[in-house]
């Protein structure tokens, strides 16, 4: 119960004394709030302030993971169409089959005269479009007609020599069907030349 | 207001009181840090000095004055007992926060117990709780009467008190408090219960044998068991003086199950703290 104060006299007297005591303690603890106050408010102000640095901070992390992410999504979009790009070429490629080994044989047979046969052959088609052929003619008028048969294939004749009757020569064909005469077989329209094609691939699988 | 008042606007304990009993002035004064009797005048009444009482009241006033005066212009305080006091606790739902909605609450409750004009009193109130309170009314010509007697004696009189709630207040902070405080004052009696050091019912009586006071003390434990529901158990007893022989009280209420609590510095209580 908190005391009561019954006190009916007229001529009462204050006590000034705890009066300035109580003010003064009032006073004191007023300030020690408003302080407290002061303190706290510029403690969340700072707060407040390292937490928008820290957010700036993670934002253009943001900014950079983002810009790196586009950056990585357009090299795999670039990537992919160039992927698409080749995987389309090699299917064209192959769908039209456009550099036949065999064909080409069919082709080198063709342009080999009469009395004139292949002794043999080798190629290396990775590195280059030419074939190393052997020839025998049964004289050198076929021989020379052989010479004259594929003289659209750049040849270069290697040697040449007569043996047991037979006149054989060792020439080096280039392949390329755009530079060869196809005297019988005409280029299918729309083909493209090997070269432009090699040198497609070449920059597609670069 | 009344808070900012409470916590800043103290007043000074004066050094020394002129208790007002039962025919009779006893002077307190502070002595070595406490409260010693320095005098005590027997037939005389406060209330009826200079009222051609006779010169035996001016007399003894006159030796009260002397003594109050000893030491010069000294700060005098009256403490009157509980018999020209009339008071009421009121338990209410709910206390309005403004002092003068108190004030009219209270006053319209005591209209409905107290027959005479309130306003020929000097009324106080107190919250006691946040739904109790206590009324103190004292008649206005009382409190005027002393007031001008003081002066009219030179008397500095800074406090003007009341021996109930001065013995209320000081037993607030003891750590045992009884469930009811018995003031006796000649035939006088006031009976406090409480509960928690909280005033819950108060009554005023006169007994002139230790029988009736026995009997009227019973009967209000009674009253507050039925209508209360409180049951007490200790007690103590403060008395200012007393002609009765108390052993007799103490027998009856041993007999309600109800025992004495002996208070620290009981024969002070009756001053302000």
């Amino acid at each position: 119960m908190r005391k009561i104060r019954y006190n009916i006299a007229e001529n009462k007297r204050i006590d000034y004394l705890k009066f300035g005591l109580v003010s003064a303690f009032v006073l004191v603890i007023s300030f020690v709030f408003i302080m407290l106050g002061i303190g706290n408010l510029w403690s969340s102000d700072k707060r407040a302030q390292d937490q928008e640095a820290a957010l700036k901070k993670a934002e253009r992390e943001i900014e950079k993971l983002t810009s790196e992410t586009d950056h990585l999504k357009t090299d795999v979009t670039t990537k992919k169409s160039l992927w698409r790009q080749r995987v389309s070429f090699a299917n064209s490629l192959i769908k039209e089959k456009k550099f036949s080994v065999i064909e080409q044989l069919d082709i080198l047979e063709k342009h080999l005269p009469e009395g004139v046969f292949f002794t043999d052959f080798s190629m290396n088609i990775e590195t280059s479009s030419n074939i190393q052929v052997g020839i025998a003619a049964d004289s050198l008028h076929r021989l020379t007609e052989a010479y004259e048969a594929f003289s659209g294939f750049r040849k270069t004749v290697k040697n040449e020599l007569e043996e047991e009757g037979l006149f054989k020569a060792s020439l080096i064909l280039n392949l390329n069907p755009g530079k060869a005469e196809e005297p019988k077989v005409a280029p299918k329209p729309g083909k493209r030349k090997k070269a432009d094609d090699d040198e497609e691939l070449r920059n597609v699988l670069k | 207001m009344v808070i900012i008042d409470n916590l800043f606007i103290h007043f000074k304990r004066p050094r020394q009181f002129v208790f007002a009993g039962e025919k009779y002035l006893d002077v307190y004064k502070l002595v070595d840090k406490s409260f010693q009797k320095t005098l005590t005048v027997e037939d005389i009444s406060i209330f009826n000095i200079g009222a051609n009482e006779g010169e035996g009241s001016d007399n003894g006033f006159r030796d009260v004055v002397r003594e109050l005066t000893a030491h010069g212009d000294v700060d005098t305080g009256v403490i009157l007992n509980a018999n020209p006091f009339i008071y009421n606790i009121f338990d209410f739902d709910r206390i309005p926060f403004r002092e003068e909605m108190q004030r009219e609450i209270v006053e319209w409750r005591l209209r409905k117990v107290f027959p005479e004009n309130i306003e020929e009193y000097d009324h106080r109130f107190f919250k006691l709780t946040r739904t109790r309170i206590l009324s103190v009314l004292l008649k206005k010509g009382l409190r005027q009467k002393i007031e001008e007697l003081f002066s009219a004696n030179n008397i500095n009189l800074t406090y003007m008190g009341n021996s109930t709630l001065n013995c209320m207040n000081n037993i607030v902070n003891f750590k045992h408090s009884p469930d009811f405080l018995v003031e006796v004052d000649r035939n006088q009696f006031i009976v406090i219960f409480q509960s928690g050091s909280l005033p819950f019912y108060i009554r005023k009586f006169r007994g002139q044998h230790e029988s009736d006071a026995a009997a009227e003390i019973v009967k209000t434990i009674n009253y507050v068991k039925n209508s209360y529901a409180q049951v007490p158990h200790t007690y103590s007893v403060l008395f200012n003086r007393s002609d009765l022989d108390f052993d007799l009280i103490r027998y009856e209420l041993m007999q309600q199950d109800v025992r004495p609590l002996e208070l620290k510095k009981k024969e002070l209580l009756f001053l302000p703290g």
